[in-house]
């Protein structure tokens, strides 16, 4: 992105205690993308997911491409209740970053592509692809520790970019 | 509206080549730091893996992994610092790489955690690289300073191009 462009912070957060989840709510529609920085750690490790405008429908699909070492490799998850961000790379006691793109989030015309990287180098990195079957616009993204609570100093920030 | 994604500095290696690409005298003003860069080796290969080296520190304390689509990766070494990949001189002619490093959280004095990702296109049906690689820094001072270094003591080529920017959460 050239200078100039917009990249704007929304929101961001640095947890004070252990949380099952964190919330970005009251998105406004005026970017054209949004994207989501997290750093995180959890205590058992666990797969970071997100559920958008709180929607627990079988609305969620995602592809992964991984890396741990071995020979990298491809898995997939169709009509989930959640969609998931990493497939490897994912919190532990050790942290991940992940970096995840939520596109054509305002839009009320198309279903939502969400591209994502995650790694954490002692389990694995991965390329995820997934899409929240919808036309209804981004307002709220929740995130969540699958199956255990992201830890005390985990960061989460939500940017906005606009196209012009 | 602010704009909190800002070039820090470009760097374009002119006609000698250059055996790494150097930024020096990071301020601590950002949140993330974002490298975008275009990167060609005098390497006879193919393609050639890229390291990178923080604060000009001479023990390495990195992990990381990567996954690549020509071979497999290498695994949780503790001296694992490949972040981005470059052509090399058996690429086809002109060809330059693109990669995005991705430093979170650069001032942090508990660690830090890089992300990468590149293609080196080549024009071929048997001989590309396209990589993700994630690494673990432990080194616990700011980042001050970032070298871009091709693997194997080759050297960049002309035209290679790195961009730093800096990205703000507030």
């Amino acid at each position: 992105m050239a200078a100039g462009s917009t990249y704007t912070p929304i929101a961001t957060t640095t947890l004070a205690s252990s949380t099952a989840s964190y919330t970005f709510s009251s998105i406004p529609s005026t970017y054209t993308d949004l994207v989501v920085v997290v750093n995180a750690t959890t205590a058992a490790g666990s797969d970071l997911t997100y559920r958008v405008n709180g929607d627990t429908g079988t609305n969620y699909s995602s592809v992964y491409l991984y890396g741990t070492g071995s020979t990298p490799g491809s898995a997939r998850s169709l009509n989930a209740s959640i969609g998931y961000t990493d497939y490897y790379g994912t919190p532990g006691t050790t942290p991940s970053v992940q970096i995840i793109n939520f596109m054509s989030y305002a839009s009320t015309s198309v279903y939502k592509p969400v591209l994502s990287r995650a790694n954490r180098p002692s389990s694995g990195v991965d390329l995820t692809i997934s899409l929240w079957r919808s036309t209804a616009a981004i307002n709220s993204i929740t995130l969540t520790g699958q199956t255990s609570n992201l830890l005390t100093g985990s960061t989460l920030t939500l940017y906005g970019i606009a196209a012009a | 509206m602010p704009n909190t994604y800002e070039l820090i500095t470009s760097i374009t290696v002119g006609s000698g080549g250059a055996s790494s690409i150097d930024f020096t005298s990071i301020s601590g003003t950002y949140t993330d730091l974002l490298i975008k860069c275009s990167l060609r080796t005098g390497e006879a290969s193919i393609y050639t893996d890229i390291d990178m080296t923080l604060n000009g520190e001479s023990a390495r304390q990195w992990q990381g992994l990567y996954a690549v689509t020509t071979s497999i990766g290498a695994s949780q070494q503790t001296a694992f610092n490949i972040v981005a990949t470059a052509n090399g001189a058996n690429s086809t002619a002109s060809t330059f790489s693109n990669c995005d490093v991705y430093i979170s959280n650069y001032n942090s004095s508990s660690g830090k955690a890089i992300s990468g990702e590149g293609v080196a296109e080549n024009n071929s049906s048997t001989n590309w690289n396209n990589n993700i690689s994630g690494n673990t820094v432990t080194n616990g001072a700011a980042v001050t300073s970032i070298s871009l270094v091709p693997f194997g003591g080759n050297s960049f080529v002309q035209y290679s191009t790195a961009y730093l920017y800096g990205i703000k959460n507030s």
